[in-house]
């Protein structure tokens, strides 16, 4: 069966270099599945669940932006959080959220910062409590 | 001829300190090989997101981007120091903070600066030249995490966008190679250039056929993608710094530790020859002594 090459780069470390047969990613927009052999594209993720199929298996990553991009076969993503899905508890992210709800930003620079760990918090969270269901 | 006990003391203590240092530098050794090995893991990254940029600027596309985009007048700046947290590594705090307080003052004559310092060592030396720190990070050690210097970066770059700053200088110590660091400022905002890597590392990657052009597919489009890569890349020269001046820090920490050890082996030597000389001159002293009350008694 044919396989692409995946890789998964964030800036500390290289989480993925695998082979796998489908990799369904979140971009800013919507989902997009790449299959082996996919046409050269680049990219923009958006925060959502990414799926490596393999070999049966499919591993689900929380992602939180960046980009891909399908070179000859290989498919980099780029990405500054990158965590398993089966890492994020539902409980711990309901409680951070709930935090968050409660703070009040004063500046706009602190204002923009607020709503940004809003927006993450409830996409991990959606991501969270998608595969536990 | 000094006291001969006290010389063995001294050699004794001596000896100690040189077993410190030594083992201080062999903990320097084994950070220092951790932290380039986080530092190279960083590259693949840079390397990567060069090519996406390499890739964007093939698309023909114009790059404009509010935080490309130099304004006339920066009169608020920032001024972010990157030091360590703990001393005993030689020149590495005092040249940062050297250059860090010229900057000041320079920057002082255009308007307000801001001073944020990363480590103790700025902090107490900000302070002893009676410069405010804003604010002051003492939680980054030898491995700086992304998801630490994220942060402040979103920050920085929130503060530029709201137009609360504009300019922000990054003092640390650059790593060149390992003979090699350097304290350098670096202005990060705004960004004057989007290659992260040393443009060397680009160029290879644009190597596809000639005469066509961009064969990738943008999705949604380029100009989407560019608002992206710019922050991006910003948040990572940041990290790179962070990088950079723990490898730096831990370099810096080996050689003076290094330098210790070696004074601390010449000190011993030294003290050793004076204090045999003083050894053997008592017993040269004590003998005489016997053969004086000998000679007195035979007499």
């Amino acid at each position: 069966m044919a396989e692409l090459k995946l890789m998964v780069v964030t800036p500390e470390q290289t989480l993925l270099d695998c082979q796998s047969e489908s990799v369904i990613v979140p971009l800013i927009d919507g989902l997009m599945g790449f299959l082996p052999g996919h046409a050269p594209m680049i990219g923009r993720l958006g925060p959502g669940v990414m799926k490596v199929q393999q070999g049966g298996t499919t591993k689900r990553y929380f992602l939180e932006g960046g980009f891909v991009q399908m070179d000859r076969n290989v498919l980099s993503v780029l990405t500054n959080i990158a965590i398993p899905v089966e890492q994020l508890k539902v409980a711990d992210l309901q409680a951070r959220l709930k935090t968050l709800d409660r703070e009040t930003p004063a500046t706009p620079a602190e204002k923009l910062a607020h709503q940004r760990q809003l927006s993450q918090t409830k996409a991990m969270l959606r991501a969270a409590s998608v595969s536990a269901a | 001829m000094a006291n001969a006990r006290a010389l063995d003391k001294r050699r004794k203590s001596i000896k100690n300190i040189k077993k410190i240092t030594r083992t201080m530098e062999l903990i320097a050794t084994a950070r220092f090989k951790k932290a380039m090995d986080r530092a190279m893991a960083a590259t693949d990254y840079t390397q990567r997101m060069a090519k996406v940029v390499a890739d964007l600027a093939k698309a023909g596309l114009d790059v404009s981007h509010p935080l490309l985009e130099t304004r006339e007048t920066s009169s608020k700046s920032v001024m972010l120091v990157l030091t360590s947290n703990r001393g005993l590594c030689g020149g590495y705090n005092g040249n940062v903070l050297r250059l860090a307080t010229l900057r000041y003052r320079e920057l002082l004559q255009n308007g307000s600066v801001t001073v944020d310092a990363a480590g103790k060592r700025a902090i107490s030396g900000f302070k002893f030249r009676e410069i405010p720190v804003n604010n002051g990070y003492l939680h980054f050690d030898d491995q700086p995490k992304f998801s630490e210097v994220d942060p402040i970066a979103q920050q920085f770059l929130d503060l530029f966008l709201t137009r609360e700053i504009d300019r922000l200088d990054v003092v640390y110590t650059r790593f060149t190679s390992i003979s090699r660091q350097e304290a350098v400022v670096e202005t990060l905002l705004p960004l004057s250039n989007l290659a992260i890597a040393d443009p060397k590392s680009v160029q290879p990657s644009g190597g596809s056929k000639d005469g066509m052009q961009s064969i990738y597919e943008f999705v949604p489009t380029a100009e989407s993608i560019l608002e992206e890569v710019v922050p991006t890349s910003f948040k990572i020269k940041l990290f790179k710094c962070f990088l950079d001046a723990a490898v730096s820090e831990q370099i810096a920490r080996m050689v003076a530790m290094k330098g210790a050890t070696e004074n601390a082996s010449d000190m011993i030597k030294m003290l050793s020859r004076t204090y045999n000389r003083a050894r053997q001159s008592q017993i040269t002293g004590e003998i005489m002594e016997v053969i004086g009350g000998v000679e007195a008694l035979s007499s």
